[in-house]
């Protein structure tokens, strides 16, 4: 399987955000999520799930961190870092 | 005539275990409960959340300042941290605090008891709470598979009857709460932090009581909202959450309530005071799913 491009992640997690996330204002790649405030706890489980189901990456309750957490784009770039670990498990 | 149900009931395997609890519970002649609803200022508690979130290992939210809150807070107000069997009343040997979260993945409210809440440190209560709430998406946690083991145990109707008089024992004797039988037994409070993406402004929320008679008190936090606030300079925008605490009137009486929902609310309005004024963590793990 070749790998995903992080935009394409990034992508996917703004669609999902979008659909399931109280988002007034619009979402990018760059928005703090923590100071918008839109990583309640339900949500931070809804995107582990999210990210197994969709990606299938395990991300660890030590992934739940602010640092990387903190926008789409760290969450696409740990997401993308899993699974290229994956890979190379596999490989 | 009509007979406007179906003839049959709906299953009790297809009823959620949390459902079965307060189905299965007797009815009371009476109703002991107080409640007391309130608004919490929230600036200073989203600016230090926010602010423990600058650099922390672990993602702070405001459901983990409210579960060490409603911890010190009973460390303050020992009358709460208590429970009756039959008709007496029984202190609780620690400070334990219980907290729902919804489990998308099987549409069942998985229970987290966090012991020792009135030492803990923030930190401490937020990795323990992500540790469990991680799990029970895998569907991993003691709490599910304890329900898992009752319904392979006691099937069909068997299971309504097995807990209806496990509940009956438990209101009049003081039983030890061991194994897969009700360790979320071991604390007097439900807190509730309703404020997940998408839930509309909340203006009144009526907790309701829990069967078990463990739980006398019952804490519930809204989201935080913004409002027009009266201060000393006019009209300005501020940032509120309703706070409701519902009381046993047997075990507490509501001067104390009162007493108490300002503790809490205090806390929840200075939480950086309320960290610092109290010891570090303590040894052990920070919480366990019940």
């Amino acid at each position: 399987m070749s790998a995903r491009e992080p935009e394409q992640v990034q992508q996917q997690l703004i669609d999902y955000l979008s659909r399931h996330a109280d988002v007034r204002e619009k979402v990018d790649a760059t928005t703090d999520l923590i100071e918008r405030g839109l990583l309640d706890s339900l949500l931070v489980t809804d995107l582990v799930m999210f990210a197994r189901k969709q990606f299938g990456v395990e991300l660890t309750a030590r992934d739940i961190s602010p640092e990387k957490l903190g926008s789409v784009q760290r969450i696409a770039a740990l997401i993308c870092e899993k699974e290229a670990a994956r890979r190379d498990r596999a490989a | 005539m009509l007979w406007p149900l179906d003839r049959k009931p709906i299953p009790a395997s297809q009823i959620p275990f949390y459902n079965l609890h307060y189905l299965c519970a007797c009815g009371r002649p009476a109703d002991p409960t107080m409640l007391w609803g309130t608004d919490v200022p929230a600036e200073q508690l989203t600016a230090y959340v926010r602010e423990r979130n600058r650099g922390g290992t672990t993602l702070i939210s405001v459901a983990h300042v409210l579960v060490q809150a409603v911890g010190r807070a009973l460390k303050d107000h020992p009358e709460f941290n208590r429970r009756i069997v039959g008709r007496r009343i029984y202190a609780f040997r620690e400070v334990n605090v219980r907290m729902m979260a919804y489990n998308r993945s099987d549409g069942e409210v998985d229970v987290m008891l966090i012991r020792g809440a009135d030492t803990l440190s923030l930190e401490r209560i937020a990795r323990g709470m992500w540790k469990i709430q991680h799990r029970a998406a895998a569907g991993g946690i003691p709490d599910q598979e304890d329900k898992h083991w009752l319904r392979r145990r006691f099937p069909g109707p068997l299971l309504g009857w097995v807990l209806r008089a496990y509940l009956y024992l438990d209101s009049r004797f003081n039983l030890p709460k061991a194994g897969r039988i009700d360790r979320a037994g071991c604390s007097p409070v439900v807190v509730n932090y309703l404020a997940f993406s998408g839930s509309p402004p909340m203006r009144v929320y009526k907790p309701s009581k829990y069967p078990h008679e463990s739980t006398s008190l019952g804490v519930t936090l809204g989201r935080v909202e913004r409002v027009p606030v009266v201060r000393e300079s006019g009209v300005e925008v501020g940032q509120v959450a309703p706070l409701y605490v519902r009381a046993d009137h047997r075990i507490v009486s509501a001067y104390q309530l009162v007493q108490f929902t300002s503790t809490l609310r205090r806390f929840l309005m200075e939480p950086a005071q309320m960290e610092a004024g109290e010891a570090a963590a303590t040894g052990g793990e920070a919480a366990d799913a019940a």
